[in-house]
């Protein structure tokens, strides 16, 4: 009896040497790069991965750092002005360049009188301090020549606040008030609207309809073309009736192409790590039937899956303020599964049992869940906004090898910015 | 043996050449004795490549007296380390028993010859290893196929020598009932 036990042993041991098993690929790369860090790894698979969700989460967040650092670095160093930075060069210099013209003319001759005095048929007024003083058209159109007004290139902002207090034209007797200036863009400049209604005489012609028209003009305005953006939020899963698991996480980056004032179609790659509980009865067992144990019956599973999301959706802003605005997005999300882990609570033979299945093989999904979602957007620069948006994903199809109906329901925080 | 002593010391000065030599002549034996513990096929190979690291950032603690002892020891050394590893895993997954097929990619039975059927053999005899509850599965492969012994399993897993020699008697009659059931099918195939 013990002879034959010895033959097992020594028939298991020829096994275990000479079975044919496919040493797959080599990847001295990865290990290679461990040695370079000098970390040992983790003793444990469950704490190595736990390790790299952390450095998942710093390596976002490093990168949404970084992202938005360089956007803003555009945004101010790159001469990039906020709001009519475009068209303020050229009205500047259209405004030099009409100024001179009528500086040639006997009737455009207000420069030289207001050199002496001022004189309030060729000049707008200042009232910031109280007293009245003169501020000639010219020195509006440029500003880079006068220390009074000096013109901030950073920010496109008159920083001499006394200057833009309150203007008032005698022609028109209006006044415009700090308040009014501010409501309608604390930026003061000649935009082409007022450009166009200086008169022979280099007076500024304002009425209430060109007002109210220049205040329709400031509102932002939203430019055709490609924006990118990072995303990420807390995720909530469940399967039908069972309860949410843990609080699942997901980031990633985000696409986006505006092609009218108030549409965008958005795109990108989102990382998820869904967690989630199920009965055993929404749990398909056909395509894993084969490798259960006869006569299992799972009566509830909890399930972590990692999955990459690409979603195809358009997006809607329907609330479009001078720097926010509401939207609403709607489309379609694929799925790409790259692990699954199953913890089953099962019967078997009569006695309560629980078992682990791990799936790594890729499963798609195409597309996976429907994708609603409404949010809110601040710009906080020309170029870059961030928003806050809760969704809801409703199934389309039975995911992982259970084919599992997961609804999610969470919120992306995100940053975006228009590329050039 | 000169060789391999130099990529030994060339792995102990870090030498990334040598390091690498040594990892591709024993990535196959080190995924083989860590997929005897592990049932995914993936997730073998990370134990392994993370059981390789642990190798190269200890190979200094390496010693040997006999020249040409040095691959013997080497390669039960490396064991000994793939084995750790494995366990810490299985450990940390509460030795829960895995379920799922093992798919026919992770075999590599490319000709049809003699040697081909009992390599199938051999694939089936390991069929059954890794069809064991983790806590038996670690104990039979330590004790029956890497000679260790109770004493050692114990101390290794941190049970008392009576749980190792138990769970080691119900691996063998699980393993009994399981080739049993085996003949029994191919008698119905017959």
């Amino acid at each position: 009896m013990q002879d034959i036990e010895h033959d097992m042993d020594d028939l298991f041991q020829r096994a275990a040497e000479n079975y044919p098993l496919n040493p797959g690929k080599s990847d001295w790369e990865g290990i290679a790069k461990k040695l370079n860090e000098g970390v040992e790894p983790a003793p444990a698979f469950v704490s190595v991965k736990k390790t790299r969700d952390k450095r998942i989460i710093v390596l976002f967040l490093v990168l949404t750092f970084l992202f938005s650092s360089w956007l803003i670095y555009n945004n101010v160093n790159l001469g990039n002005t906020p709001r009519f930075a475009k068209n303020e060069s050229s009205n500047a210099a259209g405004i030099t360049e009409e100024i001179k013209e009528r500086k040639k003319t006997p009737q455009s001759n207000s420069t030289d009188r207001n050199k002496d005095a001022p004189n309030p048929n060729s000049s707008l007024f200042s009232v910031g301090t109280g007293n009245l003083s003169p501020v000639d058209i010219n020195t509006i159109g440029r500003n880079e020549s006068n220390k009074e007004n000096e013109y901030n290139e950073d920010n496109n902002r008159f920083q001499n606040k006394r200057f833009v207090d309150n203007i008032f034209d005698p022609a028109t007797k209006l006044f415009i008030s700090n308040s009014y200036l501010n409501s309608i863009n604390t930026d003061f400049y000649i935009p082409d609207l007022l450009v166009n209604n200086i008169d022979g005489g280099g007076k500024l012609q304002i009425n209430d309809s060109l007002l109210l028209q220049t205040k329709a003009n400031t509102h932002s305005v939203k430019k055709n073309g490609i924006y990118i953006g990072v995303v990420a939020g807390p995720d909530f899963s469940k399967v039908h009736s069972g309860s949410f698991g843990n609080t699942g996480f997901d980031a990633g980056l985000l696409l986006g192409f505006r092609f009218s004032h108030r549409l965008s179609f958005e795109t990108g790659f989102i990382w998820n790590r869904k967690n989630y509980q199920s009965k055993g009865e929404d749990f398909s067992m056909s395509k894993v039937e084969s490798t259960m144990p006869s006569g299992m019956v799972i009566n509830d599973l909890q399930s972590q899956s990692s999955i990459i999301e690409i979603p195809i959706k358009i997006k809607y802003d329907f609330a479009v303020k001078n720097y926010h605005d509401f939207f609403i997005t709607g489309g379609v999300s694929s799925y790409i599964m790259t692990n699954e882990m199953n913890i089953y609570h099962v019967t078997l033979n009569g006695s309560n049992d629980k078992m682990l299945g791990i799936y790594k093989k890729n499963n798609y999904r195409l597309p996976a869940v429907a994708n609603l979602s409404i949010g809110y957007e601040n710009s906080i620069s020309k170029n870059l906004k961030i928003r806050v948006e809760p969704f809801l994903k409703i199934p389309l199809q039975g995911m992982g090898v259970g084919s599992l109906p997961v609804t999610s329901a969470g919120l992306q925080l995100g940053i975006t910015g228009r590329l050039k | 043996m000169e060789k391999t002593l130099t990529i030994i010391n060339g792995c102990k000065e870090k030498n990334q050449k040598h390091q690498k030599t040594l990892y591709e002549r024993y990535r196959a034996f080190a995924l083989k004795t860590v997929f005897r513990y592990i049932y995914n096929y993936e997730e073998a190979i990370e134990v392994t490549n993370d059981g390789f690291v642990k190798f190269f950032l200890s190979i200094d603690k390496f010693r040997w007296e006999n020249d040409e002892d040095v691959e013997k020891l080497l390669t039960g050394w490396l064991k000994r380390i793939m084995v750790n590893t494995s366990i810490d895993l299985l450990r940390k997954k509460m030795l829960l028993p895995e379920i799922g097929g093992i798919p026919d990619y992770v075999w590599d039975i490319k000709d049809k010859s003699a040697s081909a059927d009992q390599a199938i053999i051999y694939k089936e005899l390991m069929i059954l290893v890794k069809k064991l509850p983790p806590a038996y599965r670690i104990v039979f492969n330590m004790h029956v196929i890497d000679g260790y012994t109770h004493i050692e399993i114990a101390d290794q897993l941190g049970i008392p020598v009576g749980t190792s020699k138990s769970n080691l008697l119900r691996a063998k009659a699980l393993m009994q009932k399981f080739l049993n059931q085996k003949e029994e099918l191919t008698e119905c195939r017959i």
